[in-house]
């Protein structure tokens, strides 16, 4: 009888990472609204450069929908990060 | 004789080796700790003509750069954990001369971050002796006070100041637990959601002038990647204590920047003076401004808990500042003495004595030159932001090149993080040509002596032996087997 140790199918080599399901679901989302922030960050620039052009109907909005982006990413990169460690 | 050799380059590494007690704990605190003065000041500089709502944006874009850098970082610093991170990364991803800009970038990043904090810290204390009228005196005797007694506690040892890390760390939160309950008693929501929204003459371009300054309330993080040399498991313990810091960091930044201007009637205020001085003492600035502030127990206790914040900040930079000095001194980069360790408490001694005399000098220039702690904070931001950049460069290199490097841990998001990364560092990059305060001639300079030094003076010199350079030879010849 084999001892544990001498099973020939056992290994030392770390098992290969395999995402949960939950994971697999937020990468993508996740990915997309950091291309959000992305588009976000270079509509601000055009917009501080051309304050006429590409505006929606009030500051108030744009204000609301920058922040909702940005508070979105922070939140979905934390939960994607923080079942990323617990995988391993 | 090849037995005596072996001997002799055991005993030179083990001359420059350090311990690896380090913990989970151990390196949230290092990330936590590090980067709380940013709660505590430097921030509220963002606040001049800007207003409350382009700061809130700033920081969270800033808040974004730094969760999906620290990422990125984890999977660099697992791969390669060597005090000397950047210098490591750079020289292995592509020759000597990028790894030097890293590692003299985070250098620079560092002691000038440390130089903003001693004064700050100095800024805190002279305040607390008298509220009314603080003297520069005071500010500048108590910042050299806390330059000399951190050089000390560091020669000390790691683990013991790894401990004190911790418990100021604790100090510095309940700091600002206090700061959000008092600054509460005179809380509005009027005060945070102004009409107009950003002000009108600037629109977003307020956000875009926020940004260089909401940078300082997460800048230097990435000390805790020099840390990897002295972290056990560092593939385990760096990003989750990494990850942990970063989460706790943006809840603190979010609650102390919507208590701080909901508190006072004009947010300006805690930028600068009504004679145009700037402000290093911002929360305590509120305290003093709102009613409950008259009572002298909630400004000292405040303020005496704040200094807990500033000296645990300043605890971990110098931490950050001697060791990036010690890696380039290690590896003949910088002069050789800045590699040597103590010979039984494994500090580096010379890197931390030569980094507390340029903090000292630059407290003492204080008194003469009255923009120092706004020019320290933007120079230590945007050299960061440098080698962020080039950071990822080497990460893109090195994840084509040499995929069996990032087996131990590997970043989520892997194309899209690196990516968002590089777009908000080169962002921040850019409007740095647009604030006040002209920083970039100076930051070029320190660039062109550092490479003077390089090429002139030390490119002869790197050391074989250092294990940054040992990596890349590795690398080297890996590659040289493949394609044999």
């Amino acid at each position: 009888m084999l001892k544990p140790l001498d099973n020939p199918h056992a290994t030392n080599a770390p098992e290969p990472e395999r995402p949960a399901p939950r994971r697999l679901l937020l990468e993508p989302i996740g990915a997309a609204v950091l291309l959000l922030v992305v588009l976000c960050l270079s509509w601000m620039i055009f917009t501080a450069h051309a304050p006429g052009l590409m505006r929606l109907a009030s500051l108030e909005i744009e204000v609301m929908i920058v922040v909702g982006v940005l508070v979105a990413a922070l939140v979905l990169v934390s939960v994607v990060a923080l079942l990323h460690t617990r995988d391993r | 004789m090849a037995a005596m050799d072996d001997m002799e380059d055991d005993a030179d590494r083990q001359q420059h080796a350090l311990k690896r007690p380090l913990r989970v704990l151990d390196i949230w605190a290092l990330g936590v700790g590090v980067v709380i003065t940013g709660e505590y000041f430097g921030w509220n500089l963002a606040l001049k003509d800007n207003g409350p709502i382009a700061v809130l944006i700033a920081s969270l874009v800033v808040c974004v750069l730094y969760l999906t850098w620290v990422l990125a970082l984890s999977e660099l610093s697992v791969a390669m954990p060597f005090a000397g991170g950047p210098l490591a990364y750079g020289r292995r991803a592509v020759d000597p001369s990028l790894g030097f800009v890293m590692g003299w970038s985070m250098f620079l990043e560092c002691q000038f971050a440390t130089i903003a904090t001693a004064l700050a810290t100095g800024g805190y204390i002279a305040f607390l002796l008298n509220p009314a009228a603080p003297s520069p005196i005071v500010q500048v005797v108590a910042a050299l006070a806390t330059v000399g007694l951190f050089c000390a506690l560091q020669i000390w040892g790691v683990k013991e100041q790894s401990l004190v890390m911790v418990v100021m760390t604790y100090g510095a939160i309940l700091g600002l637990v206090i700061f959000w309950g008092l600054a509460a008693t005179n809380f509005s929501w009027d005060r945070i959601w102004v009409q107009p929204l950003l002000p009108t003459a600037k629109g977003w371009q307020a956000v875009l002038d926020a940004i260089p300054y909401c940078l300082w309330w997460l800048v230097i993080i990435e000390t805790v990647a020099l840390a990897a040399e002295e972290a056990h498991e560092p593939q385990r313990t760096i990003p989750r204590g990494l990850i942990g810091a970063q989460l706790t960091l943006i809840v603190l930044v979010v609650l102390t920047w919507l208590f701080a201007c909901g508190a006072v009637d004009d947010s300006q205020r805690l930028a600068v003076e009504a004679d145009g001085t700037e402000i290093s003492y911002p929360l305590a600035k509120v305290l003093g401004t709102i009613p409950i502030g008259r009572s002298p127990w909630a400004v000292y206790t405040f303020g005496i808990v704040a200094i807990f914040g500033m000296i645990a900040s300043y605890h971990g930079m110098i931490y950050g500042t001697s060791r990036q000095a010690f890696a380039l001194g290690r590896a003949g980069y910088l002069p050789a003495f800045l590699g040597n360790v103590h010979s039984s408490r494994r500090t580096p001694v010379a890197a931390l004595v030569v980094c507390s005399l340029i903090t000292a000098g630059f407290v003492v220039a204080n008194l003469w030159f009255r923009q120092a702690i706004a020019l320290a904070v933007l120079v230590s931001t945007l050299t960061a932001l440098v080698w962020y950049i080039l950071a990822i460069g080497c990460l893109y290199v090195l994840r084509k090149r040499e995929p069996q490097l990032f087996g131990k841990y590997r970043a989520p998001l892997e194309r899209t993080l690196p990516l968002t990364v590089l777009v908000l560092a080169a962002v921040g990059i850019y409007v740095y040509s647009r604030i006040d305060v002209k920083i970039i001639p100076l930051t070029t300079l320190l660039y062109a002596l550092g490479l003077c030094y390089y090429w002139f003076c030390a490119h002869p010199r790197i050391q074989a032996e250092a294990p940054e350079e040992v990596s890349a030879r590795q690398s080297t010849a890996e590659q040289v087997g493949q394609s044999c």
